[in-house]
């Protein structure tokens, strides 16, 4: 492989170096130093989130819906700075129960997890912060508790308690409005409905002189036993500290893309850094996702990930002859709790009952949902894009007369490649595209995504276990390194073949972003989904965290109620860009 | 700022440097396939929310490629071009001599594409009517030898109905819900669409997004 060198700028800076020169420099009140880092400014950088979940009260087993809506500096109005949002269920003893990675490219974004039956009762605090604000008091995370009822374990710990409650109270008003300069209105055909039946609702959106307002909504309707708080309001549940602090030191940059993948590489031998290390990310696949990073002074290194789902992580140095090393990943989570953490549960007895019902829809639910929803299709998955785009020769191996050896496949079919032995060894060449002539050094050489040199290990793979070889006969300049070449294996499996590595490497899942989760539910537009024997018994009826009014102010949606009649709440909450927030809460009865 | 920190810590090494080397296939002398000619460093390129200006850039409008020089990298002191990955370009500008031209990957579906074809089109004016100009080349033979020929060819693409522009019976076509207002417009700005150039069609359409309250 050829090392450029001095041919770009190789800034290899460590991020804390950076941060702390350019932020620090500020906080000492060095503004005319940096004149785009004033104090003004650095307090734009400050961001905040705000939580909202379709309900309080959960049963085990449900899902919960999110929203979280990114604000800025003052939180005041939508922002889009970080596009990562860290989502996490601590335990009352400030334990995480759940974790999520949320990929918010927009000013809000949803996600959704299932609350695990292994739960005890009582509260649980959800707390959502990005990779910036972990640089500020844990205090200005978003929080937002929620109560969780497992009827299967000891309920001991649940409190309960003889009160006129809050929603008894809330029921001799149809309607409650709370807004901050946004006026929502929403209007049912009735307020009353059967089971399974077509509810339509239109939504206005105003400021408070009456203008239309395009406005970001999330709704939820929802068992009314399950919603215990209308206080929601984005303005009232901003934390925010009264600005930077001098001395705050920023140690984690905004994920302006996706999540960062940091960390550092040290030598086995002796615990020191792999100073300005050239290494290689690659994640195991059938799509090349390779990455290339020098690592600076301290062996620090960071990468991007944009991808989804639990991913097969390996991290190499691009010379296999460097000697052992380890990797040590920073963690992604904030790992501390200096914030107040959720009290016990109490429940109001005037709800035993209706909980009761809604335990037993849970279950009902968790039994036939699957079947409900059989008739659709999962999304097609889109395919992954290898970095280097389109390859100059793809060969599908199914495309060509059965071969014995991969040795014989090069030799007979794949243009451009040879096998050279030197020493006992095989190394893979790469016309140079011109003549007839190689490149004068080796190529990129990848099995399902993953740098790997030992090419009489690739040579001796099955063929029947090789889907298809790409080539790319032409230098090819990635993260600064140009490679005389790529040449890709691909197996059908996707995962190496079971090719070991000479020397160790770091190979690791890792949790990327979490996949997208959905809100579902059926539709009876036709009689025979009506009168379908499958039991509808959501307790959350609809849930839509994407809801935008129009220019005018208006919009609308449209849900069918289920097979439980009872009360329900319908709960609407939103923010105009301008930052006027407001919400509506008001009720729904199907009979 | 920050965004300047984030991409020298997670980017370091010349962003644009992302992709094959570029070779020449056309004889220059009697092929016109890059645009502008004479490469300069007055383009920019927009990628992953950063503009990197006052840069060599070229599009090659028969591949539909955009090739990068950097003057360092040089391969046996031979100023190696690369064409920087599709996927990671999101616009970029090039000085042509009818002025700066901003142009953008514009995807249509496979099985739509009807008219146009997924690539890189120069955007005049963006929204509901787009304006856009296709920068392209045929191969030719000529006299014996391959020569490529440059071309272009500007489209309306109006509430997702495109259509070609070659004179005013395509315009007035291509704005036909204002279609009178439109022709009035044309007349009394002494514009012939025939020869027009690309600033007057774009007021063409301003106009006519002005009639739509658009």
């Amino acid at each position: 492989m050829t090392w450029i060198t001095n041919m770009h700028k190789c800034v290899n800076i460590s991020l804390k170096t950076v941060l702390l020169r350019s932020i620090c420099l500020l906080f000492l009140g060095l503004e005319c130093l940096h004149p785009a880092f004033s104090q003004d400014n650095l307090q734009h950088l400050k961001e905040s989130l705000y939580l909202q979940t379709d309900r309080n009260l959960y049963i085990v087993g449900e899902q919960v819906w999110i929203k979280v809506n990114k604000l800025d500096a003052q939180g005041k109005k939508p922002d889009n700075f970080s596009k990562v949002v860290y989502i996490e269920l601590l335990s009352k003893s400030g334990q995480p129960v759940n974790q999520l990675k949320l990929h918010v490219p927009d000013k809000s974004g949803s996600a959704g997890f299932t609350l695990s039956d292994t739960l005890s009762s009582g509260n649980y605090l959800l707390r959502a912060y990005t990779n910036w604000m972990k640089n500020f008091p844990a205090t200005d995370f978003s929080f937002k508790t929620i109560s969780v009822i497992n009827p299967f374990k000891s309920m001991e710990e649940i409190g309960v308690k003889r009160s006129i409650p809050v929603l008894e109270a809330k029921n001799t008003s149809p309607e409650i409005r709370t807004d901050k300069g946004l006026v929502l209105e929403a209007k049912f055909d009735t307020t009353t409905f059967g089971t399974r039946e077509r509810v339509k609702v239109n939504i206005q959106a105003r400021d408070s002189k009456g203008n239309p307002v395009e406005a970001d909504l999330s709704v939820s309707i929802v068992r009314s036993c399950l919603f215990q708080d209308i206080r929601g309001n984005i303005h009232d549940a901003v934390h925010l500290s009264g600005g930077v602090e001098p001395g705050v030191q920023a140690s984690y940059l905004p994920e302006l893309e996706g999540v960062i993948l940091s960390g550092k590489m040290l030598s086995s031998t002796n615990n020191q850094p792999m100073k300005n290390e050239v290494i290689m990310l690659s994640i195991v696949g059938k799509a090349a996702r390779c990455q290339v990073y020098r690592t600076n002074d301290m062996g620090e290194f960071y990468f991007n990930l944009d991808d989804s789902g639990v991913q097969e992580l390996v991290i190499q140095p691009v010379d296999s002859a460097v000697g052992d090393y380890f990797v040590e990943l920073e963690p992604d989570f904030y790992s501390a709790y200096d914030h107040p953490l959720p009290g016990p549960l109490t429940l109001d007895t005037t709800i035993l009952r209706a909980l009761n019902q809604v335990i037993i829809n849970m279950q009902i639910e968790n039994i036939y949902q699957p079947y409900q929803f059989h008739k659709h299709s999962p999304n097609p998955d889109t395919p992954e894009i290898d970095f280097y785009s389109e390859p100059e020769y793809h060969i599908l191996i199914s495309d060509y007369i059965p071969l014995k050896t991969i040795r014989e496949v090069i030799k007979e079919i794949v243009p451009a490649v040879s096998v050279r032995v030197k020493e006992g060894r095989s190394y893979l060449w790469v016309g140079n595209g011109v003549d007839d002539l190689h490149f004068n050094n080796k190529p990129l050489v990848l099995v399902d995504g993953v740098l790997f040199d030992d090419v009489d290990q690739i040579l001796n793979i099955r063929l029947t276990e090789l889907e298809y070889i790409e080539v790319i006969n032409l230098r090819y300049f990635l993260d600064g390194l140009m490679f005389e070449g790529i040449i890709h294996f691909v197996t059908k499996e996707g995962s190496m073949a079971g090719l070991e590595f000479h020397h160790a490497v770091f190979r690791q899942a890792y949790a990327a972003l979490s996949e997208e989760f959905f809100f579902r539910s059926p539709g009876y537009s036709d009689d025979s989904d009506k009168s379908s024997p499958i039991p509808d018994f959501r307790n959350t009826l609809y849930w839509n965290p994407g809801l935008q009014t129009r220019e005018d102010g208006h919009t609308g949606f449209e849900f069918y109620t289920a097979d439980d009649r009872g009360e329900y709440i319908v709960f609407i909450e939103g923010i105009s860009p301008e930052g006027k927030s407001g919400s509506l809460y008001k009720k729904l009865i199907v009979q | 700022m920050l965004q300047d920190i984030y991409q020298d810590v997670l980017h370091p090494s010349d962003a644009l440097l992302h992709g094959r080397e570029y070779k020449v296939y056309f004889d220059p002398m009697h092929s016109k396939v890059l645009i502008p000619e004479n490469p300069n460093p007055t383009a920019s390129v927009l990628i992953r929310n950063k503009m990197y200006q006052n840069v060599i850039l070229q599009y090659d409008t028969y591949k539909d490629l955009l090739v990068y020089q950097n003057l360092n990298i040089r391969i046996n002191n031979l100023i190696t071009p690369v064409i920087i990955n599709r996927n990671i370009i999101e616009e970029f500008t090039l000085q042509l001599p009818s002025g700066p031209a901003r142009f953008r990957y514009l995807s249509f579906p496979e099985d739509q594409e009807g008219l146009l074809s997924s690539a890189f089109y120069e955007i005049v004016t963006e929204g509901v009517c787009q304006f856009i100009i296709d920068h392209s080349a045929f191969r030719k033979v000529e006299e014996g030898r391959v020569a490529y020929k440059y071309k272009t060819e500007r489209y309306i693409i109006n509430a997702g109905v495109i259509t070609r522009i070659r004179g005013k019976k395509s315009l007035l076509k291509a704005l036909t819900d204002e279609a009178a207002e439109v022709s009035a417009y044309l007349k009394r700005s002494n514009i012939l669409v025939k020869r027009a150039d690309k600033e007057q069609i774009k007021d063409v359409v301003d106009h006519y997004l002005t009639l739509k309250h658009l």
